[in-house]
């Protein structure tokens, strides 16, 4: 499956020095080694709209609705999904506000989801996205994640945190608030999606949910 | 004296030399959380995000980042910093720790525990000290909802006897013994919110708001708000100690990040003699002398401190042994209602000793979802990472994303949740040190955690609690069920500074004084010698803050020791009540 380049280094092994190099500039706000780095570039290079597009393809994977990123990768719900909750933009603020760098947190992680995926699906590269990654199909997006989460070697650890996160923080703001919330006046401007999904009867100071105690026993014995 | 940190642990040892008269400094790295009836909200993102949210480990201007860690690995780090530390996320489940991780255990099953990193006393003599918080905080008996109803009734139909003791003395289940007051008038029994005022309303709402701090009942004096996070028990006893105690008031100081501990050596001794802080919001400097420190800035945060500091490692054990309930999620889903969102976290358990605990949990629709994706198992069909744990009876292992995930969060009141929490080893290997790859921030080179491979025990106690979840919630009714195979959860963090019985394998001797530094105290999770067989840390960290704080005073301020010889006053007794709405 790996394919040997001119250098004698299989193409995985460059794609993994590279990711790791990617997720080393993360954490130590990049050497300056990393900057002639072709995917280094490419992260400071990704502009808002790739980077948009990369995270879109990235909750349509976790959260598929009836977007066209979920079209896109031969999953669509018969629901509103994380595009139409407001998820993307939420995600990539929360990223960038997780760990201030330069390039921006969500610009590496779009440039590393785009990199592994030209790799898994080379003709990704050309699609209806300029994201590679939003072009594949569901499993491709898998396979994705299957390659950078089996990145070895200590040096990968950076680059699994960032990415064994990435999708239960894109589940958690799609079943949040965060697209319906108004901070600066501290209030809802409508329910949100993700509450609407799951049926959930919204925050309140208090439910009729008491129902007594298990034997009637309000104490337990102090000691056996 | 100072403690440093006024979470779960160091405002216990506050609040119990205050009330004996000493002279308290109290640092806070996170805000005080002054007005949290206004600060604090239900909505789950504004609370929890880790970047961004209200409990998240950062400074209190949310404008700002969070405060950084080094994680190398696929893991998620659940603290709060500010006044209360991460109890005012907790679900507030005070279990005792199992007597098998105490010196004393005989037990026939002796041996299926860490049995070399045992407390360096015995699971008796601690029994005073949980007698002493448990009536302070107060620890009650939960109160039941529908899905306490299930879980239990599940529980009853595998053949388990049901515990009423307060100690673990075998395999059961059991309503938690937590730091929730039971509700009173219209708690619980309405949600119409103009009838959910203090006075009118006492005690737990049922609101299903645990996770996001506790503000309930509404205009509630803060000692008398539902959940027991330290924020509204200890840390208001231990601001009024001089108004309900012949004590001295603790002077709190928020937005201090501790930075270093000084030390002076005399002779062969070397002695904490204070505290160098910075201000988070005000960057200035300070510093303070004592004549005795308490570190209790938690288990990630302590050891940092103390080796940014500089102070002896002889042995090389700070910041070692790591242990965290190596956490698992297992869910199902129900034809029949559960109302899983709605009331407290997590209202009822299974112990087994000598593997660890079950309990069940409840959550909003955005933590649920967290839930059911955060993996270190790979996604089903496609491919697995390699992961080592079986289905043990579950429908899948995975991460749960698309189909399944809209599945189970189709209503998330006919969910049943169970949460794992393994007795893991002490490996030396898991550990704190100081991060070579990351800048350091303005407190110093930060932590980095590394949690490796685990034991054999620690595995198979896990699997052992999977297939009891699955069990349980099959025998609930439930249609669908699976595991979800967490990577490592940092929300139970202890012994990284751990006591021992000798002086190679530990930090602290069995009075939490640090053996390499006199006069420097632990009393947070760090302090714990092991995972406590795999109960909840919170009560036992204050039962063990509560005997610290006994020694401290009976050893340098020549003092008498007060437990078991004088009546604790619970932190809603109205005198209490009266001293918190004098202080305003």
């Amino acid at each position: 499956m790996a394919r040997v380049t001119g250098q004698g280094f299989s193409r995985r092994a460059l794609l993994e020095r590279a990711a790791l190099l990617a997720g080393a500039a993360v954490l130590a706000e990049i050497p300056d080694a990393l900057r002639v780095r072709g995917w280094l570039e490419d992260a400071y290079a990704a502009g808002p709209n790739l980077v948009e597009q990369t995270i879109n393809g990235l909750v349509a994977f976790v959260v598929p609705g009836r977007d066209r990123y979920s079209a896109a990768q031969g999953q669509k719900s018969r629901t509103p999904g994380g595009i139409e909750a407001g998820t993307t933009s939420a995600m990539i603020a929360t990223l960038d506000r997780f760990l201030p760098s330069k390039p921006p947190l969500s610009a590496t992680a779009a440039t590393v989801l785009n990199q592994v995926a030209t790799t898994v699906r080379p003709a990704a590269a050309h699609g209806k996205f300029a994201s590679p990654f939003a072009n594949l199909s569901f499993a491709d997006k898998a396979k994705v994640f299957q390659t950078i989460e089996g990145f070895g070697g200590a040096e990968a650890g950076s680059i699994r945190f960032l990415f064994g996160n990435l999708p239960d923080l894109v589940a958690f703001l799609a079943y949040s608030e965060t697209g319906a919330f108004d901070r600066r006046r501290g209030r809802l401007r409508r329910r949100p999606l993700g509450w609407a999904l799951t049926r959930y009867t919204g925050t309140s100071d208090g439910r009729a949910e008491f129902k007594g105690y298990l034997g009637n026993r309000k104490t337990a014995d102090p000691s056996a | 004296m100072i403690v440093v940190g006024a979470g779960g642990g160091g405002a216990v040892v506050a609040k119990e030399l205050a009330a004996r008269g000493l002279d308290v400094l109290q640092l806070e790295a996170g805000p005080r959380f002054a007005q949290s009836d206004k600060e604090w909200r239900h909505f789950e993102n504004e609370a929890n995000n880790p970047a961004t949210g209200i409990f998240r480990f950062g400074p209190g201007d949310r404008t700002k980042p969070p405060w950084a860690r080094d994680l190398p690995q696929n893991c998620y780090v659940w603290q709060t910093a500010g006044v209360g530390g991460s109890t005012v996320h907790y679900f507030a489940n005070s279990p005792r720790a199992m007597p098998g991780a105490f010196s004393d255990y005989t037990g026939p099953d002796a041996s299926l525990y860490d049995h070399e990193h045992v407390f360096p006393f015995g699971y008796r003599e601690l029994i005073p000290y949980y007698e002493w918080v448990e009536h302070t905080l107060p620890v009650q008996t939960a109160a039941m909802g529908t899905k306490e109803d299930v879980f239990l009734l599940a529980a009853g139909k595998l053949g388990l006897p049901v515990q009423t003791s307060k100690d673990i003395t075998r395999a059961a289940y059991r309503p938690q013994e937590n730091a929730i007051l039971q509700p009173e008038g219209t708690a619980g029994r309405t949600s119409d919110r103009r009838r959910l005022v203090y006075p009118q309303a006492k005690g737990c709402t049922f609101c299903g708001h645990c996770a996001q701090g506790c503000i309930e009942p509404m205009r509630s004096p803060v000692n008398l708000r539902a959940k027991r996070s330290t924020h509204a028990s200890y840390v208001p006893m231990a601001l009024t100690a001089d108004r309900w105690a012949r004590g001295k008031a603790v002077t709190l100081l928020p937005d201090a990040f501790a930075v270093r501990i000084e030390t002076r050596r005399s002779g062969t001794d070397l002695s904490a003699t204070g505290v160098a802080w910075r201000g988070v919001a005000t960057e200035e400097s300070g510093f303070e002398e004592a004549k005795l420190v308490v570190l209790a800035a938690g288990a990630v945060e302590t050891p940092r401190l103390w080796l940014n500091s500089g102070l002896p490692n002889p042995n090389g054990q700070v910041g070692r042994g790591l242990t965290n309930h190596y956490y698992d999620h297992v869910i199902g889903r129900l034809r029949t209602r559960t109302n899983s969102s709605k009331g407290p976290a997590s209202a009822a358990r299974m112990d087994f000793p000598g593997h660890g605990s079950i309990e069940q949990i409840g959550l909003g629709p955005a933590q649920q979802a967290q839930s059911l994706t955060d993996s270190d198992a790979g996604i089903a069909g496609f491919y697995d990472n390699g992961f080592g744990g079986g289905a043990q009876g579950a429908d899948a292992v995975s991460r749960h994303i698309r189909n399944r995930l809209t599945r189970f969060l189709a209503d998330i009141d006919r969910v049943l949740a169970a949460i794992v929490l393994t007795d893991d080893d002490v490996q030396t290997d898991s550990r704190v040190t100081l991060s070579t790859t990351m800048k350091p921030d303005a407190h110093g080179s930060v932590p980095r955690v590394e949690l490796p491979r685990r034991s054999a025990r620690t595995i198979a106690n896990r699997e052992f609690l999977v297939a009891r979840a699955v069990e349980l919630l099959r025998a609930a009714g439930a249609r669908e069920v699976v595991r979800v195979g967490w990577p490592p959860l940092l929300v139970h963090v202890h012994s990284t500074m751990r006591m021992g019985l000798a002086d190679r394998d530990s930090v602290l001797d069995e009075n939490a004084e640090a053996r390499a530094v006199k006069r420097l105290f632990v009393a947070d999770n760090s302090a714990l010698a092991n995972a406590l067989g795999g109960p909840n840390p919170t009560l036992t960290t204050q039962a063990l803050a509560t005997r610290t704080a006994e020694r401290i005073f009976t050893r340098y301020f020549g003092g008498d020791p007060w437990i078991g010889r004088e009546t604790p006053v619970s932190s809603i007794d109205p005198a209490v009540t009266s001293a918190v709405v004098a202080l305003g």
